[in-house]
């Protein structure tokens, strides 16, 4: 496999920081959720209301189960989470289609599961993943459609590079 | 009139003229029978009585048609209408043109005649709104040549002579200031420049900017990391176009 099968395929640091920004979305809404549910306890039995002090397990698997949820429902609809948007890549399959709801689900859980497997995209050739191994998808830069002018076609994923002059 | 009555006078001396005459003749007559009948000292006598009686008679003669002229005279005008008949029988175009009017004129003294007039009278009894109202207004400044007099204005020396620090200083800025509604003014303003729609799009402007910064970079940050892996896994790595 060479290395110019990675063409068009967005590289580590991209997905890492829309990864990131995916993370602090996660955050707040989890943060969101816990004040939602906190305020319907609260009007549920002000007399006796105490914050909710929910132990480590809790909270992390609160918080995997909000990640796994918003991924799920981001690359099943459009491909792109938030992280993704702002940094202009989307989710496809290898097909360059849209995922489907499970193996978006699939996709979601390896995700949320095991993070570190998002360190393999440096090292593939083809920048893919383990979860776009084991699941079969490719993660695309995907930036021109923003403006309407790049068709979501295997020939036009490629994308090209931008050459500085220093 | 007088003219008239000494016309009449003239009228009743040529009447008066025959009869005289006619006495002076009989008179004379009679004094030549008398000569060839008496002496020359006797004739001289009476030629000398005569020349007086003959003075004499005349004088009565002329007191006597000076006394019974005028009363005729002034009777005779009374019966006549004198303006008619002059009218009727006087050429007075004929006597107009024999006038040398320029030598009449020559002759007044205007200055004298209009150092008499009462001007301010005069003009008291002008109806000036009555002229104004005559006056076609329109039509006359139709025909004034405006551009021509504003060529003629030397706009320049005017406004040399004109103190703006006078004209400024009588400008009550205060109560300017105090008429305008400078609240609403501004608000007008606010309404029209839609400032919401201004941060939007400059917010926008920016941001979408700043993204696309983020992901140029990323991008090349990519790109560096996947040759820094080919070359430490000693992957062959095709020339970028």
């Amino acid at each position: 496999m060479s290395a110019q099968q990675g063409e068009g395929n967005a590289g580590l640091v991209t997905r890492l920081l829309a990864a990131a920004v995916d993370a602090i979305a996660v955050v707040i809404a989890t943060a969101g959720l816990y004040l939602g549910a906190t305020g319907i306890r609260f009007f549920w039995s002000p007399l006796r209301f105490q914050w909710p002090q929910p132990g480590p397990w809790t909270s992390t698997l609160t918080l995997m189960a909000v990640a796994a949820a918003y991924l799920t429902v981001a690359w099943a609809t459009t491909g792109r989470s938030y992280g993704a948007t702002l940094l202009g890549v989307r989710v496809l399959a290898r097909s360059r289609r849209r995922l489907g709801w499970i193996r978006a689900l699939l996709r979601a859980i390896t995700c949320v599961l095991v993070p570190i497997g998002l360190l393999w995209t440096a090292i593939s050739p083809a920048r893919r993943s383990w979860h776009d191994i084991l699941v079969g998808t490719v993660v695309v830069y995907d930036r021109y459609r923003d403006r309407g002018e790049h068709a979501m076609t295997p020939e036009r994923t490629t994308f090209p590079m931008r050459h500085r002059s220093r | 009139m007088i003219g008239a009555g000494a016309a009449v006078v003239g009228l009743a001396a040529t009447l008066a003229t025959p009869v005289l005459s006619r006495a002076a003749d009989l008179v004379g007559r009679g004094v030549g029978l008398v000569i060839r009948h008496v002496s020359d000292a006797a004739v001289a006598d009476l030629a000398e009585r005569g020349a007086q009686v003959r003075t004499e008679v005349e004088r009565l003669a002329r007191e006597l048609v000076g006394w019974m002229v005028p009363p005729v005279v002034d009777a005779a005008v009374a019966e006549m209408n004198l303006t008619q008949l002059v009218a009727r029988h006087v050429d007075i175009d004929f006597l107009a043109a024999l006038l040398d009017v320029d030598a009449v004129v020559a002759r007044a003294d205007l200055d004298a005649v209009i150092a008499r007039v009462d001007i301010a009278a005069v003009l008291d009894r002008v109806d000036l709104n009555t002229i104004i109202d005559r006056l076609d207004l329109d039509a006359i400044v139709g025909s004034v040549d405006l551009d021509a007099v504003a060529a003629k204005i030397d706009l320049e020396a005017i406004v040399k002579r004109v103190d703006p620090d006078a004209v400024i200083a009588r400008v009550d800025v205060d109560a300017t200031l105090a008429r305008l509604d400078l609240a609403a003014i501004a608000r007008q303003v606010i309404d029209e420049i839609d400032l919401p729609e201004i941060l939007r799009q400059s917010t926008g402007a920016v941001s979408s900017e700043a993204v696309r910064e983020i992901r140029d970079e990323s991008m090349l940050a990519d790109e560096a990391l996947a040759r820094f892996v080919d070359r430490v896994l000693r992957r062959r790595r095709a020339a970028s176009p």
